[in-house]
């Protein structure tokens, strides 16, 4: 999801604490749905504001449902052969990243997130929770070394930028880690 | 699309063309799945098997454009997987069908895991800790 979709979020949110709190307003008083205390002349001269905000929420929403469900364009193409082109979605980009991430060595939890693409490449924040025996340096290193060779092996992209944060360290390791 | 023949003229459906693409590119080993969408995944709830499930073909003048949604194993180098995909959908499309491929793109929309079922598709699926290498 990118910034101007997580734009369109929050404003589909900020509309829907509106009409959440319209509604108890509404059930706390019922008899102001008939008979508003501003008076019905005031919802009369307004309701073409109404009617403008009531398209724009849906308008925002229906945006957010095709950001959510649909394929989406901004795959990066991996492979043009003669019989055309090849891409991978970024979904698929992170579980793949998730799945080398989580393999190596000292990493007990992870969050993968593309932050970046195109046709030469991808852009990886990781965010991940070691485990405390391990060298970070190391550990991070083998992690990124492990994500572009694995990219650039099975789904042929290369890894333009791989930030690794490390946000938590434990002393839990994983069972069936191999330290 | 329509093709005269002397006694009279053929006529097929774009629906069947997706289907012979569907069946072909889901014979290819390291292809998973199709991915269908909403709509393929409402059809399927439904019992209804949807054999041209994440397969777009466009044809105009005896020209197909095809375009693929599928979901790759975990394991298969999706450059090679890809490649026999577009060989074997356009060799079946053109085969069976007469029309010309001039294209077939992929777009690999998720990886399925080992523990998936071959028929599943898991797009965007997070990693679960049993999936993991022990």
């Amino acid at each position: 999801m990118g910034a101007w979709d997580r734009f369109t979020l929050v404003l589909d949110v900020i509309l829907g604490l509106v009409l959440a709190l319209l509604a108890i307003v509404i059930a706390l008083h019922p008899e102001w749905a008939l008979h508003p205390p501003w008076g019905t002349a005031l919802v009369a001269s307004s309701r073409w504001v109404l009617g403008a905000v009531g398209v724009a929420w849906g308008l925002l929403s229906l945006r957010l449902l095709v950001a959510v469900f649909g394929r989406g364009t901004t795959s990066p193409k991996v492979h043009q052969t003669e019989l055309g082109e090849v891409r991978v979605s970024l979904g698929a980009v992170e579980n793949l990243v998730m799945r080398v991430v989580l393999g190596s060595r000292g990493i007990r939890e992870a969050r993968v997130s593309v932050v970046g693409s195109d046709d030469a490449g991808v852009s990886i924040r990781i965010k991940a929770g070691v485990t405390s025996d391990v060298n970070i340096p190391e550990v991070s290193e083998e992690v990124e070394q492990a994500i572009r060779g694995y990219l650039r092996t099975i789904v042929g992209l290369e890894a333009r930028q791989i930030a690794f944060l490390v946000s938590d360290i434990g002393s839990d390791s994983r069972r069936g880690r191999v330290s | 699309m329509a093709e005269q023949a002397e006694t009279g003229s053929v006529h097929i459906a774009t629906d069947v063309v997706e289907i012979i693409a569907g069946i072909a590119a889901n014979e290819v080993t390291g292809v998973a799945g199709m991915s269908g969408g909403i709509v393929g995944g409402i059809t399927e709830l439904l019992g209804k098997k949807n054999l041209s499930k994440g397969v777009k073909v466009d044809v105009a003048d005896g020209v197909a454009v095809i375009d693929l949604y599928l979901a790759i194993e975990f394991g298969s180098r999706i450059p090679d997987v890809a490649h026999q995909v577009q060989q074997r959908v356009k060799q079946a499309v053109e085969g069976m069908t007469g029309l010309n491929v001039r294209e077939v793109n992929i777009h690999v929309q998720g990886v399925a895991f080992p523990s998936d079922r071959v028929d599943k598709v898991a797009t965007d699926k997070p990693v679960t800790e049993e999936l993991l290498p022990g």
